[in-house]
C-alpha cells in the first residue's frame, strides 16, 4: 500500500480510501472469520472496522506497518463483537484452574492444509479459540491478551496450552483416523 | 525451558500456515457500500454544521446591518429604508456561497469516485420506474435455518434456507425488495404504495397479499405461488403482466412461455410449515415438493404424472413417503444413487 494513499485518505479522500479498502478487505476477511461463525457476522465486523479505519486514519503516525495497524483495528472490532455476543466470561471463570496437563508429542504440520486447520480451530471452545487466535496468529503476548479480554495472564496461558493440546489431538486423530473419545466428541457436535 | 521452546515451534509453524491469506467474496461490494454510506453520512454531517455556522454568521451580519440601517433610517427618511436593507442582504450573501460551493464540489467528487452515490438513490426515489439499486440496501440472509423477518412497513417475510433478501435504502418510500432463493411474503396492505419483489430478471407487484416466490439459482425456472389475494407478475414477455390469484401458481421457465395452473398453495409452503398433507394432489406436484424438502430427487413416468394422491406424509422419511404413494397408486419405485423413479399404469 502506498504511503501517499494513506496520507490522502487521512485528508478525507474517498478515492484513496477505496484503494486501501480494496487492498485490505480480502486480507482482513480471513483474520475476521477466525473470530466468528458466519460470513454474515464477518461482513458486519469488517464494515464497522473500515469505518473506524477511515475516521482514525489521520491518527496513523507512519510508525510501524500500516497493515499491522489495520489488522489491530479489525481484531479489536472482532473482539468487541465477541464480547457483546458471547458467554465467554462465564466459561473462563469456571475454567481457570491451571491443570498439570501432559504435553502431547510434537507434531509436524507440514502436510496440513490451512483450510483443514481452520476447521479444527473453529471446533475449539470459544475461550480457547480466542486466546489461540490472539496468541498464535496475531502474535499478542499473554499480557496483552489478558488486557484485551479482561482476564488474568495465567488464564490466558492455561487457555492457550489447552487449546494447543486439543488441536494437536485433533490433528493427530484426523491424520491417523484415531477413534479417540475426544474426536468422537467433536464429530458428534 | 523445554516447554516454551516447544510452544514457539508449534506457534511458528502455525503462523507459517496462515501467512498471506487472501479471500475475495461476492459480497465484498456490499461491505463497501455500507462503509461508504456511513462515512459519507458523517461527511455530509460536517458540511451541514459548516452550513449552519455560515448561515448564523450571515444572519448576524444581516441583522446587524439591518439594525444599523433602521436606526439610520429612523433618524433620516423612512422611504429609502427597504432598498438599503435589500442591498445589504445581497452583499452578505456572496460571503457564504463560495465556501458552500467548495464543500458541495468536494462532496460531488467524492460521490463520483464511488460506484454508489447518494445522489443516485435520490434520483431513484423521484423516478420509481428506474431499476432500483439494492447494493446500498440492507441484506438479510438465511443460511442453514429459515428466518422470519419483519419489515418496517408491517410486512413479514419468511426466508427459506440459502436465501438472500435485499431491501432498497428507500424501502419505506417504494417498498422494493430483491429475492435470491425462496421466500414467503405476507405483505401489509397499502394501495397507494405497491410492494415490488424483484427476482432474477423478473418482478412482481402486489398491494397486500400472501405469496411464495421461489427463484433458486440452480433451477431453470422461477415460481410464484399465491396463497391469498392477487399478484401481478412481469415475466418480460407479457407486457401488461400476468395476474396470479389465490390458489394459482405461475412457473416462468428460462426459455418459453410462463405456465399458470391451479395448485394447493399450502403444499408449496411445506418448507415453512413442515406439513405435507395432500388432497387429490397430482403426483408431479408431490414429486416436486418431496424432492425439495427431502433432498432426494423423485422422478415420474409421464403416464403417472397426472395421477392423484390424498394423504398426510408429514414427518415421514423419503422412503416411507414414497412407499405410501407407491402402494396407494400401485406404482413401482426404483431407487438408484439418491434418486427415486416411479413407474406404473396410467390413471386416466
Amino acid at each position: 500500500m502506498e504511503k501517499s494513499d494513506v496520507a490522502k485518505a487521512a485528508e478525507g479522500d474517498l478515492k484513496a480510501f477505496k484503494k486501501i479498502f480494496d487492498y485490505y478487505l480480502p486480507r482482513m476477511r480471513p483474520v475476521c472469520l477466525r473470530y466468528v461463525h458466519t460470513a454474515f457476522e464477518a461482513d458486519d465486523i469488517l464494515q464497522e472496522a473500515f469505518v473506524k479505519i477511515f475516521h482514525n486514519i489521520k491518527n496513523f503516525k507512519f510508525e510501524g506497518s500500516f497493515e499491522g495497524w489495520v489488522r489491530r483495528i479489525v481484531v479489536n472490532t472482532a473482539l468487541d463483537h465477541f464480547k457483546r455476543n458471547s458467554t465467554f466470561y462465564s466459561h473462563l471463570n469456571i475454567d481457570q484452574i491451571n491443570e498439570n496437563e501432559t504435553e502431547s508429542e510434537e507434531i509436524d504440520l507440514s502436510g496440513a492444509e490451512p483450510s483443514e486447520l481452520i476447521l479444527l480451530i473453529n471446533k475449539l471452545p470459544e475461550g480457547y479459540r480466542m486466546v489461540f487466535n490472539l496468541y498464535v496468529l496475531e502474535d499478542y503476548s499473554h499480557r496483552e491478551i489478558a488486557e484485551l479480554l479482561g482476564i488474568s495472564e495465567g488464564t490466558s496461558r492455561s487457555q492457550y496450552s489447552k487449546a494447543k493440546n486439543s488441536l494437536k489431538k485433533m490433528i493427530v486423530g484426523q491424520r491417523f483416523g484415531f477413534k479417540s473419545t475426544l474426536i468422537n466428541r467433536f464429530n458428534s457436535k | 525451558m523445554k516447554n516454551s521452546k516447544e510452544t514457539d515451534l508449534f506457534k511458528e509453524s502455525m503462523r507459517e500456515k496462515f501467512r498471506d491469506e487472501y479471500l475475495l467474496t461476492d459480497h465484498d461490494h456490499d461491505v463497501w457500500s455500507k462503509v461508504y454510506q456511513e462515512i459519507s453520512d458523517s461527511k455530509s454531517l460536517q458540511v451541514n454544521n459548516k452550513f449552519k455556522w455560515y448561515y448564523a454568521a450571515a444572519a448576524i451580519l444581516v441583522f446587524a446591518s439591518a439594525l444599523t440601517v433602521t436606526i439610520f433610517v429612523l433618524k433620516q427618511n423612512q422611504n429609502s429604508s427597504t432598498s438599503q436593507i435589500a442591498a445589504q442582504t445581497e452583499n452578505s450573501a456572496p460571503a457564504q456561497s463560495p465556501l458552500n460551493k467548495d464543500e458541495i464540489k468536494q462532496e460531488q467528487s467524492a460521490s463520483e469516485s464511488s460506484l454508489n452515490s447518494n445522489k443516485k438513490a435520490i434520483n431513484k426515489t423521484a423516478k420509481p420506474a428506474d431499476k432500483p439499486d439494492f447494493a446500498n440496501g440492507l441484506k438479510y440472509r438465511a443460511e442453514e435455518k429459515s428466518i422470519v423477518q419483519n419489515l418496517e412497513d408491517g410486512s413479514v417475510v419468511t426466508l427459506n434456507t440459502a436465501t438472500d433478501l435485499k431491501k432498497e435504502n428507500t424501502f419505506l418510500n417504494n417498498r422494493n425488495v430483491l429475492v435470491d432463493g425462496e421466500a414467503f411474503f405476507e405483505v401489509s396492505s397499502d394501495k397507494n404504495n405497491p410492494f415490488t419483489v424483484y427476482f432474477g430478471q423478473y418482478k412482481l407487484v402486489v398491494v397486500g397479499t400472501k405469496f411464495n416466490v421461489r427463484n433458486r439459482r440452480d433451477e431453470h425456472y422461477s415460481e410464484i405461488t399465491v396463497q391469498e389475494g392477487i399478484v401481478k407478475v412481469y415475466d418480460n414477455i407479457t407486457a401488461d403482466g400476468i395476474l396470479v390469484t389465490k390458489g394459482q401458481q405461475l412457473t416462468i421457465p428460462v426459455e418459453g412461455n410462463s405456465i399458470l395452473k391451479q395448485v394447493d398453495a399450502e403444499n408449496f409452503l411445506s418448507w415453512k410449515t413442515g406439513k405435507l398433507d395432500f388432497r387429490k394432489t397430482r403426483l408431479e406436484d408431490i414429486a416436486l415438493i418431496l424432492s425439495r424438502t427431502k433432498e432426494t430427487q423423485i422422478t415420474l413416468d409421464n403416464n403417472v404424472k397426472k395421477c392423484k394422491f390424498t394423504g398426510d406424509l408429514s414427518g415421514l422419511s423419503i422412503e416411507e413417503a414414497v412407499q405410501v404413494i407407491a402402494l396407494t397408486n400401485s406404482l413401482k419405485a426404483e431407487k438408484t444413487e439418491g434418486k427415486i423413479h416411479l413407474t406404473g399404469n396410467s390413471c386416466e
